[in-house]
């Protein structure tokens, strides 16, 4: 029913993660492991200095920060939670220290770099991109299953979060340019020589960002939650690289922890705009499928009224034709009394006719919510009184077999009669083929379990190629749109029910509608 | 005797009415209950009436035995009756000759008229037939010099003239004349040529 539509996250960092997800995560999350598994023993050895791979390498990854910390602030206007904030502002962190680290370093866009010292500077950038990162993911991770703030405007939120990011930005960034020689020093000498402190900072960065997968490991459940997990593993050999083997500029393990930044950085966003891509696709569909509904609602209210006008037009006809009959007779010298009396009974005889029909179609125009009580042989006895003159016209004689005790299901009476309707319309057209004397509909309905089971069958011409008869667009018939029995699925999905093909052949054709009895 | 009413309708209470008050008006009415029970019916070229049908029938619809009723050229006029207004079908109906299209229900006054109306012009139409079948016969009589003198004469030529072409006599020619007025059964020359013109349009 359309609730389970509407529990289906809109927003992609709150949809689950499927099995397919957790898998892909995996194998992503080994490969890196194992590529650094398989580099960590020749960390150490020192590669040619190539100056220009920092500032490319770093430009992009922090292009794709800067585009993911948008997205993300994007989903955050659609769905306010708190915990979208904290992961935008890491996002946004790392963007801007990636630039500003590429920035200050030696060799990059200036032989000396453009900020601080060439030296500490870029090192310090370094550490605080690697510790705000984590510190937004762990306050994503605390944060994530928190009810969504309605107090403050989601505008707001969004502007403070940036202002926030960029004053702390900016003050830290103050702080390693002007005041860079009051601060501790990673390097002795030379940049490829590291002192113990920069040695005990990564091993704290490895721990804070370990930490932080082990808090959101702990409360994963989201497809951001698994990407965001793979990224923080991309980064770990980051650190260890730098500790362990005490690795610096220009070694292999320097160039390949880079490598996996680059990695971690443009993963989240490509699952983000990959999922975009499927959660509009499904958007899209179901418009095109719900407009489509709507179409062919009317063509059948068009049908519909039609067949009524014409049960109620006859009796009408005849009312109005006696009416004149008899103002003739009263007309007469002497009047023709028992004539008369013929003609007034059959006024009324014509006029109970009329007040059948509308009766019998009433139900069609009953309130369709009525989920109350609703029998499937009831909504078939109407369709089939619905279709009796085309189904008369087409010399089709009609056998019914409904389960002795009826029971009650839950649903949309006007669309599973469309649902019936149009498994019956599809019968008379595929009989006409059919010799007149073998033209039989068969309805019948049967409870099985917890379903009531209802099939029609025809002894029609049967379909030839049964694989595809249930998608939109496909047809057999020159002048059909394709839609029917599309259409008619979803209907009986929608009800937690199935429509199935059951036999076709030669000999005819068997459709088979399940619906779950309701609980009474 | 007014004429023959062909009553094709599914719905027996309407085929009732209807025939009751048609017959009171004075018209012998045969009522089917299908198209198929209408055609196995042998029509007389002679007999004067119109057809009501329905346009929802079983199986052969009305507007399919129109057609069937052209194919074998039956030219009784067609009324027909409907439940519902259904534009194209009526237009179809219309374009294919049909008499009228009625929308049931249809008053006892509007429906008498229009069947009148149907018998006068099927009436008139089968008179006009009946002359031409004459006419035709008579100009079956002629000889071929006769019908040769008779076209020249409705051309306006004189007697003279129609000597000169055939290079006889204008005795010869007026002894023509004479038979093909005779045999035309006209009476002046403006009657001859009104014949002639009467032949060429049928």
């Amino acid at each position: 029913m359309p609730a389970r539509e509407e529990e289906f996250p809109l927003i992609i960092p709150l949809m689950p993660a499927t099995r397919a997800h957790r898998v892909a995560a995996i194998w992503v999350a080994a490969t890196l492991l194992l590529v650094f598994a398989a580099i960590a023993p020749f960390a150490g050895i020192h590669l040619g200095r190539v100056d220009v791979f920092v500032p490319v390498l770093q430009t992009v990854l922090s292009a794709a920060d800067l585009l993911t910390a948008t997205l993300l602030l994007g989903q955050y206007s659609v769905q306010p939670q708190r915990g979208l904030l904290a992961i935008a502002a890491a996002y946004l962190f790392g963007g801007t220290f990636a630039f500003l680290q590429t920035l200050s370093f030696p060799g990059g866009y200036a032989p000396n770099g453009v900020l601080g010292d060439g030296y500490n500077t870029p090192a310090w950038f370094f550490v605080f991109w690697h510790t705000t990162f984590p510190l937004g993911i762990l306050a994503y991770a605390l944060l994530k299953d928190k009810a969504q703030s309605t107090a403050r405007s989601t505008r707001m939120g969004i502007v403070v979060t940036i202002a926030s990011v960029l004053i702390a930005v900016a003050a830290l960034t103050w702080m390693v340019t002007a005041r860079v020689n009051h601060l501790p020093s990673f390097y002795t000498g030379s940049v490829t020589l590291q002192t113990r402190f920069g040695n005990q900072i990564n091993i704290a960065l490895f721990l804070l960002c370990a930490g932080t997968l082990a808090i959101l490991f702990s409360r994963r459940r989201t497809i951001l939650d698994m990407w965001v997990m793979v990224t923080l593993v991309a980064w770990m050999p980051n650190f260890l690289v730098a500790a362990v083997a005490s690795s610096v500029r220009f070694s292999i393990g320097w160039y390949a922890t880079r490598g996996f930044a680059l990695v971690a950085s443009c993963m989240l966003l490509s699952v983000l705009l990959t999922e975009m891509m499927v959660l509009y696709s499904r958007l899209a569909s179901a418009l095109i499928l719900q407009r489509r509904e709507r179409a062919n609602q009317l063509m059948s209210i068009d049908a519909a009224t039609s067949a009524i006008a014409h049960e109620i037009r006859s009796p009408l006809g005849s009312i109005t034709l006696n009416a004149g009959v008899a103002l003739n007779h009263l007309a007469a010298e002497p009047p023709d009394l028992e004539e008369m009396d013929t003609v007034l009974k059959d006024i009324e005889q014509a006029s109970l006719r009329v007040d059948a029909t509308i009766t019998s179609v009433h139900g069609l125009f009953r309130n369709s919510s009525d989920h109350s009580g609703m029998r499937i042989e009831d909504v078939a006895r109407q369709v089939l009184r619905l279709m009796q003159h085309d189904l008369q016209a087409g010399q089709i004689s009609v056998v019914t077999g409904f389960a002795d005790h009826a029971h009650a299901i839950a649903g949309d009476r006007t669309q599973l009669q469309q649902v019936i309707l149009n498994i019956v319309k599809n019968a008379i057209e595929a009989m006409m083929s059919t010799p007149a004397d073998q033209r039989k509909l068969t309805v019948s309905t049967r409870v099985q379990e917890r379903w009531v089971v209802l099939n029609i069958r025809d002894t029609g011409a049967g379909i030839l190629q049964r694989a595809n008869i249930f998608d939109a667009f496909y047809t057999t018939k020159p002048d059909g749109m394709g839609l029917g029995l599309a259409i008619c699925r979803t209907i009986v999905d929608r009800h937690g029910g199935t429509l199935a093909l059951v036999a076709t052949d030669d000999h005819g054709t068997e459709f088979e509608v399940k619906l779950p009895i309701a609980c009474e | 005797m007014r004429g023959t009413i062909y009553l094709v309708d599914d719905d027996p209470e309407f085929s009732a009415a209807a025939q009751r008050l048609l017959e009171m008006a004075g018209y012998q009415v045969l009522s089917f209950p299908s198209a198929e029970r209408l055609l196995e019916q042998q029509f007389s070229k002679d007999r004067v009436g119109c057809i009501l049908l329905d346009v929802r029938l079983p199986a052969l619809t009305g507007p399919d035995l129109q057609q069937q009723l052209i194919a074998q050229s039956v030219e009784l006029p067609i009324i027909f009756l409907s439940g519902y207004d259904d534009i194209p079908t009526t237009v179809r109906t219309i374009k294919s000759g049909a008499e009228d299209f009625m929308r049931k229900p249809v008053t006892a006054d509007i429906l008498l008229s229009t069947v009148e109306r149907a018998i006068d012009k099927h009436k008139t139409s089968q008179q006009r037939r009946d002359e031409r079948a004459i006419l035709s016969a008579n100009a079956g009589r002629l000889t071929p010099r006769e019908r040769e003198v008779f076209e020249r004469i409705v051309e306006g030529k004189s007697n003279k003239q129609i000597a000169h072409e055939f290079g006889s006599t204008v005795r010869t020619i007026k002894a023509h004349r004479q038979r093909v007025m005779e045999k035309m059964q006209a009476r002046s020359l403006a009657e001859l040529v009104l014949v002639a013109h009467q032949l060429r349009s049928s």
